[in-house]
């Protein structure tokens, strides 16, 4: 029903609109900067394919750092575009789609058997250069790269252009100290489209 | 006072003389003396109508002595109408010419004048009413595919639909509503989805160059898609459709034809759910859904000028990823005025507006980001007089305005370009048999160089059923804004650039065709060569390591096609066309094309109409040859070729279509019966998962209240 009002709404509003082309239907793309609060970040900027964006969930804060560059003192984990590491910690996918759901299910022990996944080093998993790709020569960091927390967003590139599907999964990630973290990716783009802006919530720690 | 009632009454009783009804006979016949059965005669401007019996007569009830206007048609005939006036004793008559192929039918396209399409100096294919009808198809591409050879819709990147018509892409056909430009492009095509067909009242092609009357991108041809008017004082028009993987199809239409005013609005509503492929480039076509809403508004303001106002809206949205539906969205309108100055002169003044967006609606964000807009503003001039009562000059001008903002452009920016053009026509008929036409146009551009586009063609007629046609055109397509401006970065991958320095893509056109057309046959055979220079595309580019716009080397393709209609009153009828099509690469170079050589059509079918029933079957197949080129390879930097080997197919489809009452239709539909599945899906294969079946009805609302 909210499909056909949606219809005749939007065909009205396009009569009326035929005739003007000032006429804006659309939506603001806003500034895209990002943010981060009590349990989320917004729009974190890990476009780039040389850099790590580190995530201090205690803090709230984020720091940007290039592939070489030895990482931030505090820090959980990291992002290379759409690419996750952990510092030293292991990940479980969860089958909740809700961040709550998953904190109960956690509080109730579903998940006390379960196996975690570690990093592991790479040599072909973290794209520092996609220009060779029509060479078939794409460049590759040598890093760790943690498998199971890089399940949130398929990234299909045998097809132009690539399909992203984001799992929209919970993962629970285990710090090396032995906390647990309750962590939802939202989205892998900011609101202009630009691919790359990663907004996630979470909850620390458990 | 009494004397006032009593003038009052007589008035009345005046009144009740002068409107009494009154009986109007008659029988229709055919050309050839036989009484026609079952065929219309209907009153015009009214709901008045009658069915003749079994010997052709009808008997119709005007309301009172007055000025009406009675017309007669029938299946296969050409309609014709009579004037009667006051009260009517001997019977009125008809005869009806046998027109089984349509040789009666009127163009425009091939001169922007009104031709019978035998006449026509330019062959011109005409798709009628009952041609679309009988495809049982929703938008132009599937029509055009099913009705020509030498047309294949395919896919290029990103499922976008792509054109080839005899080796000519979707920038080099034309493609024009009501004679009016489309806005908008993806990958070089326009939204062909935005040409549905529940409005159309008929579709005419012309192939070859036809840049001196219509400009840039009339290289390969022009199809002129022409939309219906109200036939009656009023009609209401429902249809719904409904097929394989959720497809539907719902439509409205509401007309008019009322005094001085004539309005037609329409509604159509289209979906269809994403469908799993096997392996292939495509595993899965995205699903969709659409709408179009239309009005076209016609105020006569005398005998001789009429003024039309039309508006439209076109909403497209494709599930293109979990989170991102694709969507698309067009607004158009329009002013016409129509004078015809005297009976040898015509004035036509328009001016047209057309923007196309495309936008990103982000399911996660419930926001939805518009990241390209075509808008154009048109204004047209178009003058014909006649000499003699058979020499037509046509001279005419347009000014466009064109506005781009594209993601691909830097930084979201956008580019504006202006243009104008001026031209005349001459068609000038030397003799009864012989007719000469030509013309020159003059294209000025903002950003690029001027244009001359020169046409001659002549036209024979050795006899009442033959014609010889010959012609030189030349056509060009200007470069786009987006080829000029372009600078968009390929998911990381590669750079595409666009060169200003661009030249105007243009083709050398030479063709020649026979046309032998009788009431019961045609057959057309069409020859043609086209050499294009400059054409545009995308070419590697070391030094700046990504794609560049650049013009290409000379390329010449030539074809033929050859068409056969038939069609007999016993309701039995053939249609067949084939083409054939060969692109020359220089000794040496590698072939590359998406042109299959050749292509064929078919369809048989039968037919009968009586009182309140009617039938078609109808067998329609299609053939592809198969095709061998060359393609860049992913081994070598895209530098190098491999050769790639395109299997042909072969699709039949059976349809029946069953009309009840003259009112309601219904088309019963099996597509695809030998159940033909590619192994792999190509580009360019049928994106089809075996046998479907489809039923539609649709019902003429006004024909249930007609009076017969």
């Amino acid at each position: 029903m909210k499909g056909i009002r949606s219809i005749i709404v939007n065909a009205a509003l396009g009569a009326l609109c035929a005739g003007l082309s000032a006429c804006n239907v659309y939506d603001d793309p806003g500034d895209g900067g990002s943010s981060s609060g009590e349990g989320y970040f917004s729009n974190v900027d890990a476009t780039s394919y040389t850099d790590w964006v580190y995530i201090d969930l205690r803090g709230g804060t984020s720091e940007r750092l290039g592939m070489e560059a030895e990482a931030p003192a505090e820090w959980d984990f990291a992002m290379h575009r759409y690419d996750c590491k952990t510092n030293g910690g292991s990940v479980f996918e969860t089958g909740y789609t809700v961040l709550d759901d998953a904190v109960e299910a956690w509080k109730a022990g579903t998940f006390d058997d379960v196996s975690w996944v570690a990093d592991v080093w790479s040599t072909d998993k973290i794209i520092v250069d996609m220009s060779g790709m029509m060479d078939g020569n794409i460049e590759y960091a040598e890093t760790y790269y943690n498998a199971e927390f890089t399940k949130w967003l398929d990234l299909d590139l045998s097809v132009m252009p690539p399909v992203y599907t984001p799992s929209d999964k919970v993962y629970l990630l285990k710090t090396a100290a032995g906390e647990v973290a309750a962590v939802r990716f939202g989205n892998y783009m900011n609101d202009a489209g630009v691919k790359g802006y990663i907004s996630f919530e979470y909850v620390f720690p458990l | 006072m009494r004397k006032f009632l009593l003038t009052v009454l007589a008035m009345l009783s005046a009144v009740a003389v002068y409107a009494r009804p009154y009986k109007v006979t008659g029988t229709v016949y055919s050309d050839s003396g036989e009484p026609l059965a079952f065929a219309n005669v209907a009153v015009e401007s009214t709901s008045i109508g009658a069915v003749t019996d079994r010997n052709g007569r009808y008997e119709l009830t005007l309301p009172g002595e007055g000025e009406y206007v009675i017309e007669a048609s029938f299946l296969g005939y050409r309609s014709a109408s009579r004037p009667v006036k006051g009260m009517v004793s001997s019977p009125v008559d008809f005869c009806l010419k046998e027109d089984l192929t349509n040789i009666g039918a009127v163009v425009v396209t091939g001169t922007r004048t009104p031709k019978l399409v035998t006449e026509s100096p330019i062959l011109t294919r005409l798709i009628s009413p009952e041609d679309i009808r009988k495809a049982d198809v929703t938008d132009i591409s599937e029509l055009l595919q099913a009705e020509l050879p030498g047309i294949e819709f395919s896919y290029s990147m990103n499922q976008q639909v792509s054109l080839n018509m005899q080796g000519f892409g979707g920038t080099s056909v034309l493609f024009l509503v009501d004679g009016e430009r489309l806005a908008g492009e993806t990958l070089d095509n326009v939204d062909y989805s935005r040409l549905n067909l529940d409005n159309v009242e008929r579709i005419e092609i012309v192939k070859g160059a036809a840049s001196s009357l219509y400009g840039s991108n009339a290289v390969g041809g022009v199809v002129n898609i022409i939309t219906k008017r109200a036939t009656e004082p009023w009609q209401v028009g429902l249809d719904t459709r409904w097929g394989a993987h959720g497809e539907q199809r719902h439509g409205a239409s509401v007309g008019f034809d009322a005094g001085r005013f004539n309005s037609m609005t329409d509604f159509q509503y289209y979906r269809i759910d994403s469908v799993h492929l096997g392996e292939g480039d495509y595993t899965k076509m995205y699903g969709h859904y659409n709408y179009n809403v239309r009005e076209k508004l016609t105020f006569k303001v005398s005998d001789r000028m009429s003024l039309t106002a039309r508006g439209g809206y076109f909403f497209r949205e494709r599930d293109y990823q979990k989170t991102v539906k694709d969507r698309y969205r067009d607004f158009s309108g329009g002013l016409r005025m129509n004078y015809d100055i005297d009976d040898a002169n015509t004035l036509e003044a328009s001016y047209s507006f057309d923007q196309y967006d495309k936008s990103d609606y982000y399911t996660v964000t419930d926001k939805d980001i518009r990241d390209y807009s075509n808008i154009q503003h048109s204004v047209r001039l178009l003058y014909n007089t006649v000499f003699n009562g058979k020499h037509t000059l046509t001279v005419g001008g347009d000014a466009l305005y064109d506005y781009i903002m594209t993601y691909q452009f830097a930084d979201n920016g956008s580019h504006t370009m202006y243009s104008a053009d001026a031209f005349a026509q001459f068609d000038w008929a030397i003799t009864d048999q012989l007719t000469m036409v030509s013309g020159l146009r003059f294209d000025y551009y903002s950003q690029t160089d001027p244009r001359v586009s020169p046409k001659l063609s002549f036209m024979y007629k050795p006899d009442r059923h033959a014609t010889l046609r010959m012609s030189y055109a030349e056509g060009f397509r200007a470069p786009t804004l987006k080829e000029m401006y372009m600078d968009f970065d390929m998911a990381s991958i590669f750079m595409i650039y666009g060169n200003p320095d661009l030249k105007a893509e243009n083709s050398r056109n030479f063709s020649m065709s026979y046309e032998y057309a009788q009431s019961r046959m045609n057959f057309t055979a069409n020859g043609y060569y086209n050499r294009v220079f400059n054409r545009i595309s995308t070419l590697w580019n070391t030094e700046l390591n990504g794609m560049k716009y650049m013009n290409m080397p000379t390329i010449d393709v030539a074809g033929a096609d050859v068409n056969l209609s038939v069609k007999y009153p016993c309701g039995f009828g053939a249609k067949f066309s084939y083409a054939f099509t060969h692109e020359f690469f220089s000794p040496g170079e590698v072939r590359t094309t998406d042109t299959r050589p050749m292509s064929a059509t078919l369809r048989l079918e039968y037919g009968r109409t009586w009182r309140n029933y009617g039938f078609n079957l109808s067998l329609s197949g299609r053939w592809l040859s198969p095709l061998d080129t060359n393609v860049l390879t992913s081994e070598s930097s895209y530098q190098d070729f491999e050769a790639v080997h395109y299997p042909g197919y072969m699709m039949w489809k059976l349809s029946l279509s069953q009309t009840v009452m003259r009112a309601i239709d219904v088309v019963m539909t099996v597509d695809n019966i030998f159940n033909y599945k590619p192994d792999y899906y190509y580009y360019n294969s049928p994106m089809t998962t075996g046998t479907t079946f489809s039923v539609g009805v649709s019902v003429a609302i006004e024909q249930l209240f007609r009076k017969y």
